[in-house]
């Protein structure tokens, strides 16, 4: 199970990069935002949520896909990590 | 001093110029440049998404801005409908544009924000598959029944070759629809006439009711569904016909786009209880003498057996109709076909051409 917010953004990276053809020559992708990169659109948004709940078995509301930190990988992680630990 | 605004609000006739840019950039790059474009924008937008309709429904189309830019648009069109008997507010969404810098979270507020609104049916006809991604990730669902459409080729040659190869094709397009053949539409007995307003509002009020779900037109929503349809140029004359049985006893109608050595685009057809193939022939035998080389549709689900017995191809041109209601049994009856729910109802009359 990963535990760690830096694996949890590891996590995410590899599957931003895989489903969305960012190559390797681009630098880490941790810190950048998503969208205005254009990287990832609304529809991949989408795949990007069903694949954060299905990995770390969780359900994001609509706060936290809105928020400001759900458009990098390191604030997405951190909204994983700590919804991922809460009580349930 | 007021910060610029930044979310999702109701979109009024003062946004049309930003609207349109934004519009125009994202889903029209490439056209030409002129004068006239945005007064094409604005009677557009008055004529659909801020007509008396429109703004009585108490149903807005949105705006999303990003500190005072309007960086997102999703048009909103109140439908009247009826289910089981009742009256039933829809919405139907449309011209869903968002500025590439803002893809990603933008477009899902909009949509959420749509499909929460006081209407008791939200839907869209002609939805690409990120679309739909979106529409599903927002607890909507794929109507399949409506997501299929058939084609009929007439004259199958002058379908399948270039318009300029049109005179090379016609000599073989007679051999292969010779009189009697399997490709050519006889004609069929009773008899078709010209379908006014009026007499198209009884036709509806006469068939709908098998299904559970489908349109509550009125004169003035009518007329302005098919001037919005005649708008279409492009696609053809607009033919809307009533057909009758020997016994002048009217069996259903169709509503169609007729081109002469081009594609028919059929809008609405409705039939009586065990007409639908008496409607359908004569559809195919019109847009045959129209000159019509080949006529596509939208599967309405009475008329599915017809179609097949007819030659016609079903498969999926490329749309999604989505649906979404807070009340499942409405989005049921699209999704398992109980509906009549035709182009006429849908964006067909709502794009900007």
């Amino acid at each position: 199970m990963v535990t760690s917010q830096v694996e949890i953004a590891s996590v995410i990276e590899r599957f931003v990069r895989k489903q969305f053809r960012i190559d390797e020559t681009v630098p880490s992708l941790c810190d950048a935002h998503l969208f205005e990169s254009g990287f990832v659109d609304s529809a991949g948004v989408v795949e990007l949520i069903a694949f954060l709940e299905s990995t770390f078995t969780i359900r994001l509301d609509d706060d936290q896909v809105f928020s400001e930190d759900f458009t990098t990988i390191n604030g997405i992680a951190a909204i994983v990590e700590k919804t991922a630990s809460a009580p349930r | 001093m007021l910060m610029p605004y930044t979310g999702i609000r109701q979109f009024y006739e003062d946004d049309i110029p930003e609207v349109a840019h934004l519009h125009r950039h994202v889903m029209r790059p490439d056209a030409p440049a002129g004068s006239g474009w945005m007064q094409e924008y604005q009677d557009y937008f008055r004529n659909v998404f801020l007509n008396d309709a429109a703004i009585d429904s108490g149903l807005s189309s949105l705006v999303f801005q990003r500190e005072g830019r309007i960086a997102g648009f999703l048009g909103v069109m109140p439908r009247r409908m009826q289910f089981q008997g009742r009256p039933l507010l829809a919405a139907v969404c449309s011209q869903f544009v968002v500025d590439p810098a803002e893809r990603g979270q933008a477009g899902l507020q909009m949509l959420k924000r749509c499909v929460a609104g006081a209407q008791d049916l939200s839907l869209t006809d002609e939805a690409a598959d990120c679309t739909r991604k979106i529409w599903e990730w927002c607890g909507g669902r794929t109507a399949l029944p409506y997501s299929m459409h058939w084609i009929r080729p007439l004259r199958p040659l002058q379908a399948a070759l270039p318009r300029v190869l049109a005179p090379f094709a016609r000599p073989i397009d007679a051999i292969v629809t010779a009189p009697a053949g399997r490709l050519r539409p006889s004609q069929p007995p009773g008899s078709r006439a010209l379908l006014d307003q009026a007499a198209l509002l009884d036709c509806l009020q006469a068939c709908i009711n098998p299904c559970s779900l489908g349109p509550a037109y009125d004169a003035q929503s009518i007329t302005w569904a098919l001037e919005r349809a005649c708008r279409r140029t492009e696609c053809g004359a607009v033919r809307a016909l009533v057909v009758r049985d020997d016994s002048q006893v009217i069996t259903g109608w169709f509503v169609y786009h007729a081109r002469r050595g081009g594609h028919g685009e059929v809008l609405q057809m409705g039939a009586q209880p065990r007409q639908h193939r008496h409607v359908l022939d004569h559809l195919l035998h019109d847009a045959w003498q129209q000159g019509v080389v080949m006529l596509a549709g939208r599967l309405e689900p009475a008329f599915a057996p017809q179609l097949s017995e007819n030659g016609c191809l079903l498969y999926r041109r490329g749309y999604w109709t989505l649906v979404h209601s807070k009340r499942p049994e409405v989005a049921h009856a699209l999704q398992r076909g109980d509906a009549f729910f035709s182009r006429l109802e849908g964006e067909w009359c709502l794009r900007f051409s």
